[in-house]
């Protein structure tokens, strides 16, 4: 073996061990100080109870279920779109068309565009041309937006995934291209639509910049009653303001609390789609 | 295979033929696959579809049951009467044409779902089926295909755990269950081992009985044990 092939030999595991070991620091020092900081606020009482005291006191109740109502009603809006898309792209048009590199070029554009301008396009579309003022499905919308190409292309990687033997078979069988998206393409790729749908909940979960000027306030939303002037309290948003302007002690221990929190959510998300696929590729191997 | 068991009645040959093609020929492409292939199907029989790798008896069979519609690029010409109805007409409903020409492949496709859902996977998606009519279908269709006292006792197993012959019995089932009137099948005990194989030849010798089955062979012997007539595709001819 020449030196130079020794020396790729050895270089290319170390640099893998060594990036590793960057991120394994990083993670570990981002949870370290969230539960340091964080756990001596968070109480079942913290996460039971309205804010009080400008954030100093009370909990963040009405902040978690602004976030679930969020996320909740961002998946609404991306699913549909999200599974029209990828059939037609995997489905109906041939895998190298031009108009099927189209699709993937505005699903790369619109995964690349940053959240705030979402929010500002937010803001003259829902607030302005709409009237809505501050409303919870403002950023539910935008939200589902942002999150709908990691859907799509989830989906999309599932359904070229899918066996062609199994397509031709059904279609031996005389059965309609609509009757096989429902008896093969769709429950073959669940897995990709439940794994995507979470990677995007768990984005979605912590952006602020989307419902910044939309859907978010400080204080005074609770469950949203209608969709004109419903404002929400949202978690990112709670953070983004208590580490902005306070500087009461009370308020920075809750800010840390409610990071915890939300780290903790999108944590979940993340676990929660480990067994779940898994489960689905158990079945789609053996069942 | 003894050679009473091809005898057939002696009418075969002047009935109605189910299938004819004339001057059928197919290219991909600009590359030519068939070149003007012609031949009849009569009723009850067998036909066997012989040639070297590469010489289209694939092609043909999917141009059979527009199974060759899937492939890009792919343009058929002729006729191919099918009851006197030409199968390349455009306007023909295509989906419901492969209801009645049913095809088992090269390796068997079994879905990843129980057996039960195998067998029925086409048949209940093409005809409104009470509980009873599928437990009748489900076990009739096993039984054609010589699978039911295997399985009868273990329907809601998964269907790909089923050694690789019965997996192939499993999907001529499932054509089966959706009562076509010719069952084309593409070399399916090419993956067999020679017990199995006359398994499955005896299976097929019992369902042309009273279906006109086509079959693609690599085996010049098979064919002469199976099948009533055959049509020979020379690749020379073709390219």
């Amino acid at each position: 073996m020449t030196g130079s092939r020794k020396f790729i030999r050895w270089l290319l595991p170390t640099l893998g061990l060594v990036s590793a070991l960057v991120v394994a620091v990083v993670v570990i020092f981002i949870v370290t100080v969230l539960l340091q900081r964080g756990t001596s606020s968070v109480s079942i009482h913290f996460l039971t109870t309205d804010t009080r005291g400008a954030g100093s006191e009370g909990g963040i109740f009405y902040q978690i279920l602004g976030t679930c109502i969020l996320i909740g009603s961002a998946l609404a809006v991306a699913v549909p779109p999200a599974l029209a898309i990828s059939l037609v792209r995997s489905v109906f048009l041939q895998p190298h068309t031009r108009l099927g590199k189209a699709l993937d070029l505005i699903l790369h554009l619109l995964n690349g565009i940053p959240a705030i301008v979402f929010g500002i396009l937010g803001l003259l579309i829902f607030s302005k041309l709409f009237g809505w003022g501050k409303s919870w499905l403002a950023g539910g919308i935008l939200l589902g937006v942002m999150i709908l190409p990691t859907l799509t292309v989830a989906l999309i990687e599932r359904l070229a995934a899918v066996p062609r033997a199994y397509i031709e078979a059904a279609t031996g069988l005389g059965l309609t291209r609509g009757q096989i998206i429902l008896a093969i393409w769709l429950p073959q790729s669940s897995g990709g639509l439940i794994t995507g749908s979470l990677l995007g909940l768990a984005r979605a979960a912590g952006e602020t910049a989307p419902i910044l000027f939309v859907t978010a306030v400080f204080s005074g939303a609770t469950v949203p009653t209608g969709i004109v002037d419903n404002p929400l309290l949202a978690l990112p948003y709670h953070i983004f303001v208590l580490a902005q302007d306070s500087f009461h002690e009370g308020a920075r221990a809750n800010l840390w609390g409610a990071a915890l929190v939300l780290v903790t959510l999108i944590t979940v998300l993340n676990l929660a789609a480990l067994p779940l696929r898994f489960r689905l590729h158990e079945e789609s191997r053996h069942a | 295979m003894p050679e009473s068991a091809l005898a057939t009645d002696p009418q075969t040959f002047n009935r109605a033929p189910v299938l004819r093609a004339e001057a059928l020929s197919v290219t991909i492409g600009s590359t030519p696959i068939l070149n003007r292939i012609s031949f009849t199907l009569f009723p009850r029989t067998i036909l066997g579809l012989l040639g070297p790798s590469g010489a289209g008896k694939s092609t043909l069979l999917r141009c059979l049951n527009r199974l060759i519609d899937l492939t890009p690029g792919a343009h058929v010409t002729g006729r191919l009467l099918f009851h006197d109805r030409d199968l390349l007409d455009r306007t023909l409903d295509a989906d419901a044409l492969r209801a009645r020409i049913g095809m088992i492949f090269q390796q068997p496709v079994v879905f990843p779902t129980t057996i039960e859902r195998n067998v029925l996977f086409g048949v209940q998606r093409l005809r409104r089926l009470t509980k009873g009519a599928a437990a009748t279908i489900l076990e009739k269709s096993l039984r054609e295909a010589a699978l039911w006292e295997q399985v009868k006792d273990r329907l809601k197993h998964p269907g790909q755990q089923l050694s690789i012959g019965q997996q192939q019995r499993l999907c001529l089932a499932r054509t089966l269950a959706t009562d076509p009137e010719i069952l084309l099948m593409d070399e399916p005990t090419s993956a067999l081992d020679p017990q199995t194989t006359r398994e499955i030849e005896a299976t097929m010798l019992a369902l042309s009985q009273d279906r006109a089955i086509i079959l693609v062979t690599h085996h010049p012997e098979q064919a002469e044990r199976m099948c009533h007539s055959t049509l020979y595709l020379d690749s020379h001819v073709s390219i």
